[in-house]
Parts: structure tokens; C-alpha cells; sequence
């Protein structure tokens, strides 16, 4: 099978600093790839980069197995159009209230109607948690919890093969955060998601990724749960060995 | 690529589902969906077995094209059909009904009820908020080692010294415009000599301090509305407010006590800078040298003159200060509030100055200045 991203041979450089250093990276379609990395290591400009906010100094991405660089301006938009971002703070329009934000893809890129959109996001809500009432509050309205879920919501308004997720589990409650990682799996499920995924919540990670890849050393190094765990850079070692790390994975068993 | 093909079989007609169904066709699958149709009690078949990609929009494109068959009595049955998509829509909750709207009248007696209501209650507010910045400068002024010289010299530099080369231009160029004006007409009369009393006097008394306040509301009343505005958004008034100080004091005093002190000095720059360009102009135009120009100034232009223009800069600054600040504190969450509180600080404090020069000219006028 074809990988959905494929990275290869990544650099990034920020002047004279070098964050990454030949980065190689799969990920397979209804895979869910987390990311981890000390602070500072590089992840969301991984994300970035990816993403194309961020032109990397040398390497490629592929999706689906054609390079994103090689593609014309236009077929880069449409590319990107279908991927789906939760940001870490969300990102949600301000202006907007939150049925708005999630119509808002939906009336720039198809061809839906207003009541078929207003029907779709009533869906999208419902897939994500939340109550038909919060389609029109405004985001400043919102809980920390229930913005992250309305920036999913928007994030699958356009039923996208594979969405990326900063940091999405951070300032939930634990019961909260479990239920955005039920949601994820349950996603994936349905939808056949591809999901990559940067957390530092080591919960999450166990329940919901099937891959990982620590960014460490400005490598990446991908492998299961598993592999990670029998892997002996100390890094590695003191992340997946810790006591936080413990108390999650006998949890888990 | 054609999404649907139909066959008749002895069960009765077979809808057979093909390709890719996803968002970025929902034209096309409008127009598949729109061949489904069937009489009351007739049975369809609706055969997924060729579905390559089905979304969840087109999924549900579907699901609600069959709900309106079925209400008409027609019934389905499904072959083949892998799509899981369908259990999502199973318990969608309706959108609560919108609030019941009153009448058009109703609204709008409303509208003018809130006019005076919002008015007094915005009155009440600043005047809450002016008491407490007055409170605040005089307990710093009678505590000179608590003030924070570091910040007013800070702003001092922000809002005074960077406006320097703005100021000194709109000066010049305006006492230019007056003094070419002036000396078109006045020489009808023969009293061009007169050009540069009315520069001088204009200049000195309106023209150089209001223009430099009305550059200064735009330049330095929008940045504190704008800076105190989103310190509110991002809580970090609050956390002042925890470790026990008080934002008036910390952020509010040094940026009025700073405009007070640099609005006097560009306005005495607008004045050199002004009566500079008139002394060009009488030289270019009037033929009048450097020597007699002055000596004219020094007839006309009494020193009251001078007073009058530079005694109104302080109070347009704490007018332009306190303006900048009070809507800025008024910011609440999003950054769509920072815009329109910005643009509001530079409306009203424009407005302000202006009225408030207006009543200054009357007082002068009746005191006999």
C-alpha cells in the first residue's frame, strides 16, 4: 500500500540553528501517528512544514506518493483544502460564531446549499459533542474543551482523508480528554481517518496511537509503542520509562 | 463518470451506487440522487457493491433522500451496502427553535429606550474610570519615588520623540497652505503685510496644537487602546491585579503622565516649525526678509498668544491618555473587540479635542485673551 505522507530527508534550518536534520517518516493511510519530542525538539515545526506554512531548507513531502513541492500553486490549494487542522489554540474565526466556523469551508469550496450546509454542520457538531445550541455562541463564548471540538468540527467539514491535531488533548480535563481520544479512535473508525497527532499527554498516546515517531538527536525515529519501549536512547528510555509514562501504560494493561 | 446506474430485476427496480461520493461532487451526487424515486409501496434496491468512496456529506446526502422517498411510502432495502456512515446520523438532535422575534414597533421603541439607558450607563463608567486614573495620578504625583519615570520615559520617547518628523511636517506644510491662502487675498486690499499676522496668529493659537493633538489621537490614542486591549484579552491585567497592583497605576498613569509631558513639546515644535514655514513663504512670495519678518512677529503677536495655543496641549493629552486607556480596558476576549474599541478611542478622542477647543476658544474670548 501506498503511504498517505511520506517525508524524506527533511531539513530545517532556522539561521544558523538546525532543528531538523534529515528527517525520514511513513505514514500509512488509517494509521494514527503520534508525535513526541522534548520542548524545543521541532514538533509543530514538523506540523508546519507539512502543512506548508513553513518552506523546509531540503527533503520532500509526498501525499499519496506525489511531491507537494513539484505540484503548481493551484493544485497545492486544492491539495491542501482536504487536509484537516485542529491548531493548538484552536484558531477558530473570532467574528464567527462556531456554526459559521464550521459552514465557513463548506460555502467558500463546494457547492452545498445553505440548508444542506446548515444540516452538515448540525452533523459535524453532533459527530464532535457538542450541543445544536452551541452552533450559534461565538468562540469567545466557549470553554477550553468545547473549542477544541468545535475546531474539529471544522477541521472535518470537508470530510478530509487525513487531519493533523496539535496538542489536542492540553488544558482538558482528564474526562474530557479521554472522551477527544474515544472520539479520535471512533473517527478513525467510521471515517477510515489517517490522524497525526503531536501530544505530550502520555494517556493519549497509549490509547489512540498505533505509531510513534520521537523526534530526538534532530532525527526522527518511528516505531510501535512496543519497539519504543525496547529501544535504549536514554531519551527514549527516561520518556517511555518514567513515572508518568508507568502510571499510564499499567493503566492501559 | 456516471454514480448511479439503474436495472429493472423480478424484485422490482435495483439502484446500483458506483464511484467516488464525496464533497467536491455533491453537484453530481445531487443530480444521481434526483434519479432515485419511486411510487408508495413500490421496493427499491440501493446496491453499494461498487462504491469506491463514500464521505460522510455524501453519505448523508443520500440518508436524507431516502427519509423523504420513505415518507411517501416507499420502502428500500439495501445489498452490498459497507458504508458505516449511517449510524452517525442516528439521534441528531433539531437546532432549538430561534427566540420568537417581537414586532418591528416593539424593536424599535426598544432601540430608543437603550439610547439614553446606554448613554447614562456609559457616562457613569468613564466617569468611574476618570475618577480612578485622577485618584491614581495624584497619589503618584504626592509619591514622586513610586512613580515609574522608566515608563513615562519610555512612552515619552514612543509617543513624542517618534512623532517628531510627522508633527514638524504638518506644521510646515499647513502654515504654508495659510499663508499662500492668505496673502491671495488679502492682497485685493493691498494689505499683504497682513499675511503674516494671520499666520502667526493662527498658527500659534488653533492651528499648531490641534493638529498635533489630532496627530497624536491617531498616532498614540489608538497603540494604548490597542496594547492595554489585548493585555485585557490575555488576562495579564489580571494577573497585575493578583500580585496585588493596580493596573491604573502601573499601566494607565505613566502613558498619561507621558503624553502630558510630550503634547506640550510637539506642540511647541508645530509652532517653531509653523512660523519657519510663514517666514519662507513671506520671503518667497511677500519679499519680505528674515530681519523684518520678525520684527512684524514681535509687534503683532503678544506672548498671550503663545499661552493661549500651548495651555490647551496638557488637557488634549489626558483627554487623548485617558480616551486611549478607558477603551481599552474595555476589551473583553476576542480580537474583533481590540479593532472596534481601537477605532472608537480615535473617533471619540478626535471628537473630544475638537469640542473641547471649541469651549476653550469662547472662555478665551469672553475672559478677553
Amino acid at each position: 500500500m501506498e503511504p498517505i505522507i511520506e517525508i524524506r530527508g527533511l531539513v530545517n534550518r532556522f539561521g544558523q540553528q538546525v532543528v531538523h536534520d534529515g528527517l525520514d517518516m511513513k505514514v500509512m493511510p488509517g494509521q494514527v501517528m503520534g508525535i513526541v519530542g522534548g520542548s524545543g525538539t521541532g514538533k509543530s515545526v514538523l506540523l508546519r512544514t507539512i502543512l506548508g506554512l513553513n518552506r523546509q531548507a531540503e527533503g520532500q513531502i509526498l501525499f499519496q506518493g506525489r511531491d507537494v513541492d513539484s505540484l503548481d500553486q493551484q493544485e497545492q490549494k486544492r491539495l491542501r483544502q482536504h487536509w484537516g487542522v485542529l491548531f493548538q489554540n484552536s484558531a477558530l474565526f473570532s467574528s464567527l460564531s462556531v456554526g459559521d466556523n464550521v459552514a465557513f469551508p463548506m460555502r467558500e469550496f463546494t457547492s452545498l446549499s445553505d440548508s444542506e450546509c446548515a444540516d452538515l454542520v448540525r452533523i459535524k457538531l453532533h459527530l464532535v459533542g457538542l450541543p445544536p445550541e452551541a452552533a450559534s455562541k461565538l468562540p469567545a463564548e466557549l470553554s477550553g474543551g468545547m473549542k477544541k471540538r468545535a475546531a474539529l468540527a471544522r477541521a472535518l467539514a470537508l470530510d478530509p482523508p487525513i487531519i493533523f491535531l496539535d496538542e489536542p488533548t492540553s488544558g482538558l480535563d482528564p474526562i474530557s480528554a479521554d472522551a477527544f481520544d474515544q472520539l479520535i479512535l471512533y473517527l478513525r473508525e467510521t471515517l477510515g481517518l489517517t490522524v497525526i497527532i503531536i501530544t505530550h499527554d502520555l494517556d493519549s498516546l497509549y490509547a489512540i496511537c498505533d505509531h510513534v515517531a520521537v523526534l530526538v538527536d534532530k532525527k526522527i525515529i518511528v516505531d510501535t509503542l512496543q519497539g519504543h519501549l525496547n529501544n535504549p536512547h536514554p531519551w527514549i528510555q527516561e520518556y517511555f520509562h518514567g513515572a508518568r509514562a508507568r502510571a499510564a501504560f499499567s493503566g492501559e494493561e | 463518470m456516471e454514480l448511479l446506474t439503474i436495472q429493472e430485476n423480478q424484485q422490482g427496480r435495483r439502484y446500483s451506487l458506483q464511484g467516488v461520493w464525496t464533497i467536491q461532487h455533491a453537484d453530481q451526487v445531487d443530480a444521481a440522487l434526483d434519479l432515485i424515486k419511486g411510487q408508495a409501496g413500490e421496493a427499491l434496491q440501493i446496491d453499494g457493491a461498487a462504491i469506491e468512496q463514500m464521505d460522510v456529506t455524501a453519505a448523508w446526502l443520500l440518508h436524507r433522500h431516502l427519509q423523504s422517498l420513505e415518507e411517501t411510502g416507499v420502502n428500500f432495502r439495501f445489498v452490498d451496502f459497507s458504508v458505516r456512515h449511517f449510524e452517525l446520523f442516528r439521534d441528531i438532535p433539531e437546532t432549538p427553535p430561534v427566540e420568537t422575534k417581537h414586532s418591528g414597533l416593539r424593536l424599535w421603541l426598544a432601540d430608543i429606550g437603550r439610547l439614553p439607558s446606554g448613554a447614562i450607563r456609559g457616562l457613569r463608567n468613564g466617569l468611574a474610570f476618570s475618577g480612578h486614573c485622577f485618584s491614581a495620578l495624584i497619589i503618584g504625583l504626592f509619591r514622586p519615588a513610586h512613580m515609574r519615570w522608566r515608563s513615562i520615559a519610555h512612552h515619552v520617547y514612543a509617543t513624542g520623540v517618534q512623532a517628531i518628523p510627522i508633527v514638524a511636517l504638518i506644521a510646515l506644510l499647513i502654515s504654508i497652505v495659510l499663508a499662500y491662502q492668505g496673502a491671495t487675498q488679502l492682497r485685493n486690499f493691498g494689505a499683504e503685510i497682513f499675511t503674516i499676522d494671520l499666520v502667526a496668529i493662527s498658527v500659534l493659537r488653533e492651528m499648531g496644537v490641534l493638529l498635533t493633538a489630532i496627530m497624536v489621537a491617531g498616532r498614540s490614542g489608538s497603540a494604548f487602546a490597542a496594547q492595554i486591549g489585548v493585555m485585557k484579552s490575555n488576562e495579564e491585567i489580571d494577573a497585575l491585579r493578583t500580585m496585588g497592583l493596580d493596573p491604573f497605576e502601573v499601566l494607565i498613569v505613566p502613558r498619561i503622565m507621558a503624553l502630558v509631558i510630550a503634547l506640550p513639546l510637539l506642540t511647541l515644535l508645530a509652532n517653531i516649525t509653523g512660523l519657519a514655514g510663514a517666514a519662507l513663504l513671506s520671503y518667497l512670495t511677500l519679499d519680505v526678509g528674515l530681519i523684518q519678518f520678525l520684527d512684524r512677529i514681535q509687534n503683532v503677536v503678544g506672548m498671550n498668544t503663545f499661552w493661549v495655543g500651548i495651555i490647551k496641549a496638557p488637557v488634549f493629552a489626558m483627554i487623548i491618555a485617558m480616551i486611549g486607556a478607558y477603551r481599552g480596558m474595555q476589551v473583553t476576549g476576542s480580537a474583533e473587540s481590540v479593532g472596534r474599541l481601537t477605532t472608537d478611542a480615535v473617533v471619540q478622542s478626535i471628537f473630544l479635542v475638537i469640542a473641547a477647543d471649541a469651549i476653550f476658544s469662547i472662555v478665551f474670548a469672553k475672559l478677553g485673551f
